[in-house]
């Protein structure tokens, strides 16, 4: 999907006005928050876990050259080959060569959001090589053709009658009259359609939510069980993930685990948690013949200079989408692109370069909800506010609001001028109580918004009056 | 690739502002990989051998797992047969697949009859199947199974009742203590090809989060936890 992150106030203004998609949202924002909290209320050192998580992904961070190539030597040992991408084109090229090398007519594909990213599906089309997304909501918006509005609900935006018409429209083979009212009967026809897809597929491609230094293993977390299916059926594995999602240590990987389920979902484990490690071994009944890992940077690798760096330990719990005034408003389509919610709003200017998602650091309150419950503590306000004041800087020096700004600091460097004017300004709207609900040339603000009258008196002129009437 | 590689790696260090690092710090880092150290365990990990058993059985049943307890391997056909059962499903044309471990091959199936029973990977027309875990996390109610040639991968996702086998003496505190026994017992430091966490059967909330047992995987997981092992 190419972005179209211009269109934020457009599309954020359309999802407003959508009724359906409200009422997803309405759903949403008391579903997964309460899970979370009750979660998380079962165990006390949920805050120590978050802590020791931050910690452990800024080590990986600070030495990500290192455990990089130890990540690769142990995949090597264990039989499969990483490949390396600079940017998404480098990665779409390694994967539709590798499924071409394989003869690949069809290829599952559990969810990923680098797979997302890069689009691989669109290019495994193009090339002549069916994708199928197995992840029950994933596969909704592919049928669809729309991008996931969540990151771990792809389909969060749609209804149950939305889901059955869209399978009605694609299901053709089945018969037209049955009934879809049921998310039981929704669930159980996608799941017979895509078991004939798992057995007859020539390669799985997954994503990974963790690359393990010390094992060259992959960590994947499903609940449904559609990632297992989709790399031990078929006889080739590719996974693609992008090169901050290593951990050193098993034992680091337990850590990020106690923290992710209980953050995304308000599971203390999500159902399927699989750690693998290669190829099929000689006397193994299953599994893939072939084990390829692609590690994508795409803009990664130059956001570790400080202070973007931190946004980089994200684990895409989707916690602060949950949790955001702006996101549980609008959803995740009006962000324009795969990422959403404040994560997005941060991640996505330095993905795309801040002059491409201009509106994105500003989708924001700054309530700082999204920093209280990241389980590894990312201060998405702090990140936000630096992309606003890069944004500033990008600006042309004749633009309006620089002039405004540049107005704005000589009246402010200028005490007696700036108290003349004050004056002025608080004659004419100083009411000391009370709001307005009409603003001259700010009818647009005002529209949904009241403003607070200012004070009939500035600060100064109050305190020096205070001080006579003591004396 | 190897350009891409290269290319990697140097943006890496130049953002980090360094060059690769000195060999004291490599062997440093190294050092660690090789010893590693559990961060946070948190208390419900811990406890007494019995009070390890209940909390895994307790949290396995929050994760919409049936959990029973038995006497020995020679149970296990009674219990199954007892189980499916309940459902409906004993003696009705249902295909069951169990794991070919020589502990299972040993007790007698003979109820079951031989069309209905075999030993070793799962295919999809198989509705139920048998594996023994390689441990219990008591910390989450979660079975830890080892990929191996007495344990194919295949028999936890496409059946649609899993059974599983947990001896009381594998049931342990946090996920810690999994990764602890499986480097004590592969020298050569090679992972299995897959350590599969499983915590309850299936699910999705994907349409309406409307939550769902039985998505791609199972419907239903049974765990049998066995006294002697």
């Amino acid at each position: 999907m190419k972005p179209a992150v211009d269109s934020f106030s457009d599309n954020a203004r359309d999802a407003l006005k959508d009724v359906k998609l409200q009422d997803a949202l309405e759903r949403l924002s008391h579903g997964f928050p309460e899970k979370r909290r009750k979660a998380i209320e079962r165990l006390p050192e949920f805050d120590d876990l978050r802590d020791a998580a931050r910690d452990l992904k800024n080590h990986v961070l600070e030495h990500l050259d290192f455990y990089l190539e130890r990540f690769e030597e142990k995949v090597i040992e264990a039989g499969g080959t990483v490949h390396w991408a600079r940017d998404a084109a480098e990665a779409q090229e390694i994967i539709v060569g590798l499924c071409r090398d394989h003869n690949a007519k069809t290829v599952t594909k559990s969810k990923s959001m680098i797979g997302e990213e890069i689009a691989i599906n669109e290019h495994l089309e193009a090339a002549g090589i069916t994708p199928v997304e197995t992840d029950m909501g994933e596969y909704i918006i592919q049928l669809r053709n729309e991008p996931p509005s969540h990151l771990i609900a792809p389909a969060i935006h749609l209804s149950k009658d939305q889901v059955g018409d869209t399978f009605r429209d694609n299901h053709t083979h089945l018969s037209k009259a049955r009934p879809l009212e049921e998310p039981r009967v929704l669930l159980d026809e996608a799941r017979d359609i895509l078991r004939e897809r798992f057995i007859n597929a020539d390669v799985g491609i997954t994503g990974a939510n963790m690359l393990v230094a010390e094992t060259g293993s992959l960590v994947i977390v499903t609940n449904e069980g559609n990632a297992d299916l989709t790399m031990t059926l078929p006889k080739v594995h590719i996974a693609v993930a992008s090169i901050e999602k290593i951990v050193p240590t098993l034992e680091d990987a337990s850590t990020i685990l106690r923290v992710l389920a209980r953050s995304a979902t308000g599971q203390d484990m999500s159902v399927y948690t699989s750690i693998v490690t290669g190829p099929k071994r000689d006397d193994d009944l299953d599994g893939p013949g072939a084990f390829h890992v692609v590690l994508l940077d795409s803009g990664r690798a130059a956001m570790l200079g400080r202070p973007m760096r931190e946004m980089l330990r994200c684990i895409r719990c989707a916690a602060c989408l949950n949790h955001c005034p702006v996101y549980k408003s609008i959803g995740g389509h009006a962000y324009g692109w795969v990422y959403s919610g404040p994560m997005g709003a941060a991640l996505v200017p330095n993905l795309l370069g801040v002059h491409n998602a201009r509106a994105l650091p500003h989708a924001s309150t700054l309530c700082g909800t999204c920093e209280d419950v990241c389980p590894v503590r990312i201060p998405i306000p702090k990140l936000l506010r630096l992309l606003r004041q890069r944004d500033f800087m990008t600006e042309s020096a004749f633009s309006v609001n620089k002039r405004a700004m540049r107005l704005w600091a000589r009246i402010a460097a200028r005490p007696r001028l700036y108290r003349c004017l004050h004056k002025i300004f608080a004659g004419l709207f100083g009411k000391g109580a009370g709001r307005y609900t009409h603003l001259p040339f700010l009818r647009k603000w005002t529209v949904t918004r009241d403003f607070p009258a200012p004070a009939k008196k500035s600060f100064i002129d109050d305190i020096s009056l205070r001080k006579c009437n003591k004396k | 690739m190897s350009t891409a590689r290269s290319h990697i790696l140097s943006t890496i260090r130049t953002a980090l502002g360094r060059t690769a690092l000195n060999d004291a710090r490599q062997a440093d880092l190294q050092a660690h990989l090789k010893n590693p150290k559990p961060r946070v365990i948190p208390a419900r990990g811990q406890g007494s051998r019995e009070a390890l058993i209940e909390r895994f059985i307790d949290e396995a049943r929050r994760a919409d797992a049936s959990v029973e307890r038995i006497g020995g391997f020679a149970d296990i056909p009674e219990n199954v047969a007892e189980y499916l059962g309940r459902s409906n499903r004993f003696g009705k044309d249902i295909k069951l697949k169990i794991t070919p471990e020589e502990a299972l091959k040993n007790v007698d199936w003979q109820d079951f009859g031989e069309n209905h029973l075999d030993f070793g990977a799962a295919s999809p027309d198989d509705d139920v199947s048998i594996a023994i875990a390689y441990a219990g996390v008591a910390e989450t109610g979660t079975l830890a199974m080892v990929s191996g040639p007495n344990c194919p991968v295949s028999l936890h996702f496409l059946v649609e009742t899993q059974i599983v086998v947990l001896v009381e003496s594998a049931i342990i505190g946090p996920y810690e203590e999994v990764w602890g026994l499986l480097r004590k017992q592969n020298n050569k430091v090679l992972m299995p090809r897959a350590v599969n966490f499983i915590t309850g059967p299936s699910r999705t909330a994907d349409i309406e989060q409307t939550l769902l047992l039985g998505a791609h995987g199972p419907k239903n997981l049974h765990i049998l936890v066995v006294r002697n092992g």
